[in-house]
């Protein structure tokens, strides 16, 4: 298993610079890429899967420059887009036997590996349909299929869950990991829960910085003791909800029960078990990014 | 090949290129049915008589058949004064359309085939042997002149016309362009969307990112554009050719093309039935260059509407220049109009040569290098295009405001 690595990535559109310095490594497993929007997740994902020039520093797979690789690294890559429509008027199989030419693969090869694929995703019933009549969770699953049918050793998610149901969402979250079993996937998101309980790692990123990058325990670990519980009455929520960084505002009969992240808020605050969400919202804003 | 075959596949796809073609083939029938029908006007019985002398007369001209018409052009000619068949109401069998009028117009019709062709005969040798004059005038006073004369001379000279045809549908057909019109329809239907529907659908970046997806798929799309647009223009091609010789009942198709009216003059010595191939090449090449042009603004623009509206526009812009930009200048631009090798039969009516650096050229391989060359430069440079710009800025963030 080959490692993806980013050296000192530098981008910048104009005078605006997108990506700082960053440097990562890739192994095994799924990387959770999480920030909020504008914090650079899709140029990043763009300068790996080679199709946007970093201004500065490299991207190594196998320990290679992926400029240098040229169209042998797409062997290895497999990428579903933000927002995919595909082709409305193909049918699945249709679809992935196109993906399936695209990317090289011979007939005989193809049509066993559309076959497990189709398999995997779940949609051998419905393979025969058309693409512009699969809902938002079924077209994603597709888009699973479209990545994985070179086999490829790095799997590249843009926002993959956005726009799905709770349902789908779950569904699509235990395809993946079933999928990290012996592949890299890298995951951009800015919804948490996606990554929550099947990331490996997880890096932060915000104004085109890596602000972290940690394992999704030690992530909770590190900011344990900063997130408190208290009770206000009606009246006081506006001003709590500009003085502090909350996570969550829960409606009790007399006032609302409030999670704040940070300092203690007040004297009756409890400290409370913390999650992933107030991880991010915790760096982030301590990052200076807008919550 | 494979990817050929898919982009071909994904253009064919598309359920309006079916629904546009059936309508438009209609159309064309329709059009030519009720304009160039060799029924139009006149009686059956002046048709049938007209398809029976055909048959009878068409092909080399023999004494007896001069004999034969000259004779019966005269003879119903005569009868015309006689009060029986003056105001002629019942048709009679001695006469093959029933009525002495209508034969007398058939046989003079082919009496005035035979006097061109005589006078046509007589003509071009005189022209001819005026050219080798003047050359031998201009013969170290001006290459050009003396160049363009002999050019004049050896495509003239030793011209005759041997044999007699009803060729009046001719020239209908060389000219028709209500199908170049629509196949150009057709193109914006099919070419538009290759590449602008790739970043609808979001399926750009997956391309960019599969080992094929790039250089062989741009060249794919290309030689899938150029194949379509061939495809398009023989169905149009065939339409009229069939609906010509059906409802005009063309003839004379292996007779040489000078033989036809307004054709007389015509600079290529070659026979009805290669012209029909040569401007069905070149019609190709231009259809091709228009296709590439479409190709082109389908790649800078992210959405379909774009290019189809801006090509749409272009192409009526051409049109407009081709009919009304006629004086010196506007020939010279209309050089590298395609639209120019839609509508090409012109070039062939007449001695029509172009001074490239000193040598007499005919217009009309100009008019066909020019389209090849700017077929070969389009593809380079969609091709270069497609190349360069596969490193683009990410979607999101520029989606609207950046295309590259």
């Amino acid at each position: 298993m080959s490692t993806l690595e980013l050296k000192s990535i530098s981008k910048s559109y104009g005078k605006k610079q997108v990506l700082d310095n960053l440097n990562c490594t890739f192994e095994k497993g799924v990387y959770g890429l999480l920030g909020p929007n504008g914090a650079g997740k899709t140029t990043l994902i763009s300068i790996i899967v080679n199709i946007l020039n970093a201004d500065s520093g490299e991207v190594l797979f196998g320990g290679k420059p992926v400029k240098v690789l040229g169209s042998d690294y797409y062997d290895d890559i497999g990428y579903l887009p933000q927002y995919p429509h595909f082709y409305s008027n193909y049918t699945a199989q249709e679809f992935l036997e196109y993906i399936a030419v695209i990317k090289g693969l011979t007939k005989k090869k193809a049509k066993q590996r559309i076959d497990e694929l189709f398999e995997f995703v779940n949609l051998q019933d419905d393979k025969n349909k058309k693409v512009g009549a699969y809902s938002g969770g079924m077209r994603q699953r597709l888009g699973i299929a479209q990545a994985l049918i070179n086999n490829p050793e790095i799997l590249i998610l843009d926002e993959p869950t956005a726009g799905l149901d709770p349902k789908e969402r779950i569904r699509f979250r235990n395809l993946i990991s079933r999928i990290s079993e012996d592949k890299t996937v890298i995951l951009a998101t800015h919804i948490v829960t996606d990554v929550e309980s099947i990331a490996r790692d997880v890096i932060l990123l915000n104004k085109g910085k890596i602000i972290c990058n940690d394992t999704p325990e030690n992530l909770i670990e590190s900011i344990n003791g900063r997130v408190w519980s208290f009770e206000i009455p009606h009246n006081e929520i506006e001003d709590v909800l500009s003085r502090y960084i909350v996570s969550n505002v829960q409606y009790s009969g007399d006032g609302f029960l409030i999670k704040t992240v940070g300092e203690k808020p007040c004297k009756s605050a409890q400290n409370v078990p913390a999650t992933l969400e107030e991880v991010y919202l915790c760096y982030v804003s301590e990052s200076g990014g807008e919550i | 090949m494979r990817i050929v075959k898919c982009e071909l596949k994904k253009i064919f796809k598309n359920r309006v290129i079916f629904i546009a073609l059936a309508v438009f083939l209609l159309l064309n029938i329709i059009n030519i049915y009720r304009n160039y029908n060799i029924h139009n006007g006149v009686d059956d019985c002046v048709v049938t008589g007209q398809l029976y002398l055909r048959e009878q007369l068409d092909g080399e001209l023999t004494e007896d058949k001069r004999a034969l018409i000259y004779q019966q052009a005269e003879k119903v000619s005569g009868l015309l004064y006689n009060k029986k068949y003056a105001n002629q109401t019942e048709p009679e069998n001695e006469f093959i359309t029933g009525y002495a009028f209508w034969d007398s117009q058939l046989w003079n019709t082919y009496r005035d085939y035979i006097d061109k062709a005589q006078s046509f005969n007589e003509n071009i040798e005189q022209k001819s042997a005026e050219a080798l004059k003047k050359a031998e005038y201009y013969s170290g006073k001006n290459e050009y002149y003396e160049a363009e004369n002999k050019l004049y001379y050896n495509t003239y000279s030793g011209r005759k016309i041997t044999g007699i045809y009803d060729t009046n549908g001719l020239p209908d057909y060389f000219r028709y362009s209500l199908s170049s019109v629509l196949s150009v329809i057709m193109l914006l239907l099919g070419v538009v969307p290759i590449f602008s529907s790739e970043c609808e659908c979001d399926m750009d970046t997956v391309l960019l990112t599969s080992k094929n997806g790039r250089r062989k798929t741009a060249f794919a799309k290309i030689i899938s554009a150029l194949i379509y647009t061939f495809a398009i223009e023989l169905v149009f091609s065939i339409c009229d050719f069939l609906s010509f010789m059906c409802f005009a009942r063309l003839d004379g198709l292996g007779q040489s093309l000078y033989a036809v009216q307004g054709f007389e003059m015509c600079s290529a010595d070659i026979t009805v039935w290669q012209f029909c191939l040569i401007l069905f090449a070149m019609r190709t090449i231009g259809m091709s260059v228009i296709c590439l042009v479409f190709l082109l603004l389908s790649k800078l623009f992210r959405r379909s509407v774009a290019p189809f509206v801006t090509g749409a526009c272009l192409f009526f812009s051409l049109m407009l220049i081709k009919t009304f930009f006629t004086d010196t200048a506007g020939e010279i631009i209309n050089l590298f109009n395609p639209i120019s090798l839609l509508v090409s039969c012109n070039y062939f009516c007449d001695f029509s040569v172009v001074n490239l650096f000193g040598t007499p050229v005919f217009s009309y391989v100009i008019v066909v290098s020019v389209g090849v060359i700017i077929v070969f430069i389009l593809c380079v440079v969609i091709f270069a295009m497609l190349l360069k710009m596969q490193l683009r800025f990410p979607k999101l963030t520029f989606r609207r405001s950046v295309r590259l």
